[in-house]
């Protein structure tokens, strides 16, 4: 036995400062599990985080008459709805989603809006407040009946409405009804819409991107009973699956496309029309036009009082979005996808061009490859990108902004701002289109898993594409993704910061706390944490598990370690539940030389084991570089040469080609890292030596689990260390870098001083 | 739903109400380092904001951030800046230097330097930035020194604030 010994003056200190007796205390510990957090797992929903063997979803069925009235931007429509009821439970009644209702006349919706009254006031703005006559939206349910046409008994609450059913509906039953509804739509450019029209005067015509159209079933299931929380206008939708079976008629000059098969493309279809969609299907390399800019120019100049119907089917959707004018361009080309090949489609005005017809599809079918290889190959037949200033996802279909200025110039940032909107609302289509989680409840869910893939269908695009990218780039230029991004945000202040775990209507910092959040904290755990090979593959594996089903955070969090090995509770409890922020700093480097113990510290620990001097085991001592016991020689001499006793004991204890193996250090370092931030992180420090090598240690975040203020590490070395840098390339969103480096007087220069630095 | 996002990203902890194109927002951080005798200022605003200044007081055609060379932007934009910016401390108006700007994300930010400053009890800062383009514009000014870190908040109607630092 060899007795290594820290200087006593450091166990003296130790023995003064204890500290008074404290209270006892429950489980406070960063890394205890999150069973109080966690639902209890259940028939339902597993530990794993798979669907559980009683699992169970409602199916919503839909056959639908829908009539645009062009003149007066009026909808009409008269739905069916089959009811599934797969639940074990019995229902009493029916919760239904009047989403249009929000813009009602007598809607709540602007009454929980803060607005500050404002000194100064945009005139727009002050006039559509406060004295313009409020726009007439909302439905007008005309009947609700049975199939029979007997009326049901029905309450309106805001933006949902209860249906009572005739007799209650058990495990397995259908129930079907019906409902005559119509509504004015609104303009989405003045009101900020997921839905509606956008007015363009010079040609006196719409183009309606439309959603939320129809009255639709809200979810039932084992989670939340009825999801019936108001719709208010931020937080998006919460949607069982079923079939729609869907007959648009709109003009007879309009061109239309939405979610679900064209099942009658011969009757609403050109001859020429239906040639270009042949050779679109065969089109992989590049889109194919269906209607040209000449062909729509020349439609927007007339309008038809004749109208056409188009009819359209999907299976297993969760919504229908469409979208109709006489004024736009349609192209499409194939992508192969698994074995089946999909059609990526755009569909925009000749004011969107040239840069529409340039990528939009291109950006559709790049998204596709993308995603499906990080989750499951994309299972619809189609995907459509059409050109509205918003970014809304549907099944199949999505609206997205970014068009040219009017004198026909593209900004660098408009381009890559429509590629990126592209891909990220065609992302959509896995979360939470298929993927079905709840967003009502939680935002993140949907937003902050499609943020993190859109970083890498925006990377993807670029390699693709590198002849979209301007000459000054050489990848896509993404916003969200590095952990650095997300640090102004996180040091912010904590009073307008929500944890992400928070109800998607009541968070502040929206963005950065549904998107740009919980996006960054996926990319650290893949790039940082998991490793790109864990972690892929379990988040392929929920993909794959909840695929067409509805998840919930937990089915997310379990998942992700049950298919990786690796707990991660602390992480999930840290950056998704907390508010908490990374701050890891060096606070304290001690250098130790090895020399023989001192008599006197030989004499006193046999005393304290009963032993005499001469029967105490061999022991050596580590003199701080700092302490009065240090001199000057130690530094000169080798380990072995400052430690007579050490050299001694490997004489004794090893052969001569075993002591040819050992190499004693010189140095020993004691490295105290502290952590201001509340956040459990990995520790990566990267040491620098005198020779000038490095080294790079990645201590992982359980290091932190005895003592989440401070820890040390001793670094044993012949080397001298002459620097330490943590977290050298900014992966851990640690907010302050100042306390980062070692010697602390190499820190990061801050903002101003880099830019002057640069000039 | 992504169109929330963008505009957030540049709101940063400050404005935590609406998210809206009808935002017009700038940050300005003036920061006195004592050991250095400076006064660094950095400025951010929304490219897009700063671009619509450009086109009704320039012309209609100027781009940012468009990879082409803005000499005769920068040297306009300082001339608006000091213009723009005024800084006085106990009194007396100081001499601000513009070093440059920088793009990031949907914002510029823009770098500026008052050398040679003493200590001070107040300081006055004018910021007119984006006033004559935006009626509802907002201009956040923040001061930090050793010792003080406050902010407040520019419209049209008090473009000015007198921070006491005693």
């Amino acid at each position: 036995m060899l007795v290594l010994l820290f200087c006593p003056l450091l166990l003296a200190a130790q023995v003064q400062n204890e500290p008074e007796k404290k209270t006892g205390h429950y489980n406070i510990n960063k890394f205890r599990q999150l069973y109080d957090e966690f639902a209890t797992p259940n028939m339902f929903r597993t530990g794993s985080g798979a669907p559980g063997p009683a699992y169970y979803q409602q199916q919503a069925d839909y056959k639908m008459d829908i009539e645009l009235d062009d003149v007066n931007a009026r909808l009409s429509g008269f739905e069916t709805v089959t009811y599934h009821n797969n639940s074990p439970d019995e229902l009493k009644f029916l919760w239904v989603q009047l989403d249009q209702n929000m813009r009602a006349k007598d809607s709540p919706s602007p009454l929980i809006d803060r607005d500050n009254a404002r000194s100064i006031q945009m005139a727009g703005r002050f006039v559509q407040n406060y004295a313009e006559e409020a726009f007439d939206g909302g439905f007008n349910i005309e009947s609700v009946t049975d199939t029979d046409g007997k009326p049901l008994t029905y309450m309106i609450n805001q933006t949902m409405m209860r249906i009572e059913l005739p007799a209650p509906m058990q495990k397995g039953d259908k129930f079907s009804f019906q409902i005559k509804w119509w509504y004015n739509i609104n303009d989405h450019t003045k009101d900020d819409g997921r839905s509606g029209y956008e007015y363009f005067e010079e040609s006196d015509n719409r183009i309606y991107v439309m959603a939320q159209f129809y009255p639709r079933m809200a979810v039932y299931s084992d989670v939340e009973g009825w999801q019936n929380s108001q719709f208010w206008g931020r937080d998006e939708f919460a949607l069982p699956f079923g079939n729609f079976e869907v007959n648009i008629t709109v003009p007879a000059d309009h061109i239309l496309d939405g979610t679900g098969r064209l099942t009658n493309r011969k009757e609403v279809y050109s001859k020429a029309m239906l040639d270009r969609y042949k050779a679109a299907q065969k089109s992989f390399d590049k889109p194919v036009i269906i209607v040209t800019q000449a062909e729509a120019e020349k439609a927007a100049l007339t309008k038809s009082t004749d109208t056409k119907t188009w009819k359209l089917y999907a299976e297993n959707v969760r919504d229908f979005g469409w979208a109709t004018s006489r004024m736009l361009i349609q192209d499409m080309m194939a992508v192969k996808i698994g074995d089946q090949n999909v059609m990526a489609v755009s569909m925009y005005p000749p004011a969107a061009n040239p840069l529409w017809e340039d990528w939009s599809t291109r950006t559709v079918a790049s998204t596709l490859k993308t995603y499906s290889r990080m989750t499951f190959d994309y299972p619809y037949h189609k995907a459509i990108s059409v050109s509205a200033p918003m970014g809304m996802e549907y099944p199949m279909i999505c609206y997205n902004y970014g068009r040219p200025r009017p004198d026909g110039t593209i900004p660098d940032r408009t381009k890559y701002g429509m590629i990126g909107v592209i891909i990220h609302e065609v992302g959509h289509n896995f979360f939470p289109m298929i993927v079905n989680s709840d967003e009502r409840q939680w935002t993140w869910m949907d937003e902050g898993l499609n943020t993190f893939l859109q970083y890498l269908g925006e990377q993807d695009f670029g390699e693709t594409y590198p002849e979209a990218l301007s000459p000054q780039h050489k990848a896509f230029p993404s916003r969200r993704g590095p952990a650095k991004n997300i640090v102004r945000y996180m040091s912010g202040n904590q009073d307008f910061i929500a944890p992400i775990m928070s109800k998607g209507l009541n968070t502040y910092q929206f963005g950065s706390n549904a998107y740009g959040k919980p996006a960054t904290g996926l990319n650290i755990l893949r790039e940082t944490i998991m490793g790109r090979e864990l972690f892929d593959y379990a988040f392929k594996e929920y993909a794959n598990r909840w695929m067409f089903k509805h998840p919930t955070p937990e089915d997310f969090f379990r998942t992700m370690e049950d298919a990786s090995a690796m707990d991660l509770d602390w992480f999930w409890r840290g950056w998704f539940y907390s508010t908490d922020w990374t701050d890891i700093g060096v606070k304290e480097v001690k250098k130790y030389f090895v020399v023989d113990a001192p008599k006197e510290v030989v004499a006193e620990r046999a005393k304290r084991f009963g032993m005499k001097p001469k029967d105490f085991p061999p022991i050596v001592y580590l003199v701080d570089e700092q302490s009065d016991e240090y001199n000057a020689k130690m530094q000169d001499k080798t380990a072995l040469q400052n430690a007579p006793t050490l050299k001694e004991y490997l004489m004794d204890n090893f052969t001569e080609e075993e002591r040819a193996k050992i190499n004693v250090p010189k140095y020993i370092y004691k490295i105290t890292f502290n952590k201001p931030g509340g956040l459990v992180m990995p520790i990566i420090a990267e040491y620098t030596y005198d020779d000038g090598t490095t080294e790079r240690i990645h201590y992982p975040a359980e290091i932190w689990r005895f003592n989440d203020q401070q820890v040390s590490k001793t670094i044993a070395s012949d080397k001298k260390i002459v620097s330490i840098q943590i977290d050298p390339d900014l992966e851990t969103a640690d907010i302050d870098t100042s306390n980062n480096s070692w010697p602390a007087g190499k820190v990061e220069a801050s903002e101003f001083d880099q830019f002057q630095r640069k000039k | 739903m992504i169109r929330i996002v963008i505009l957030l990203s540049l709101l940063w902890n400050v404005i935590p109400e609406r998210e809206s194109h009808e935002f017009h927002l700038s940050i300005t951080e003036i920061e006195y380092v004592a050991e250095k005798q400076e006064i660094q200022i950095i400025s951010r605003v929304f490219i897009e904001d700063l671009e619509a200044m450009l086109h009704k007081r320039v012309n209609e055609n100027i781009i940012l951030d468009n990879g082409v060379d803005e000499t005769a932007i920068d040297e306009y934009l300082e001339r608006y800046l000091k213009d723009k910016l005024t800084i006085s401390v106990d009194g007396q108006e100081l001499e601000i230097d513009f070093l440059g700007k920088k793009y990031e994300s949907e914002s510029v930010h823009l770098y500026a330097l008052i050398s040679n400053v003493d200590r001070f009890d107040e300081m006055n800062v004018t910021n007119e930035v984006l006033f004559d383009a935006f009626k509802e514009q907002q201009n956040i000014i923040k001061l930090k020194t050793a010792s003080v870190a406050k902010s407040y908040v520019l419209i049209p109607s008090k473009s000015s604030y007198l921070f006491n630092l005693n």
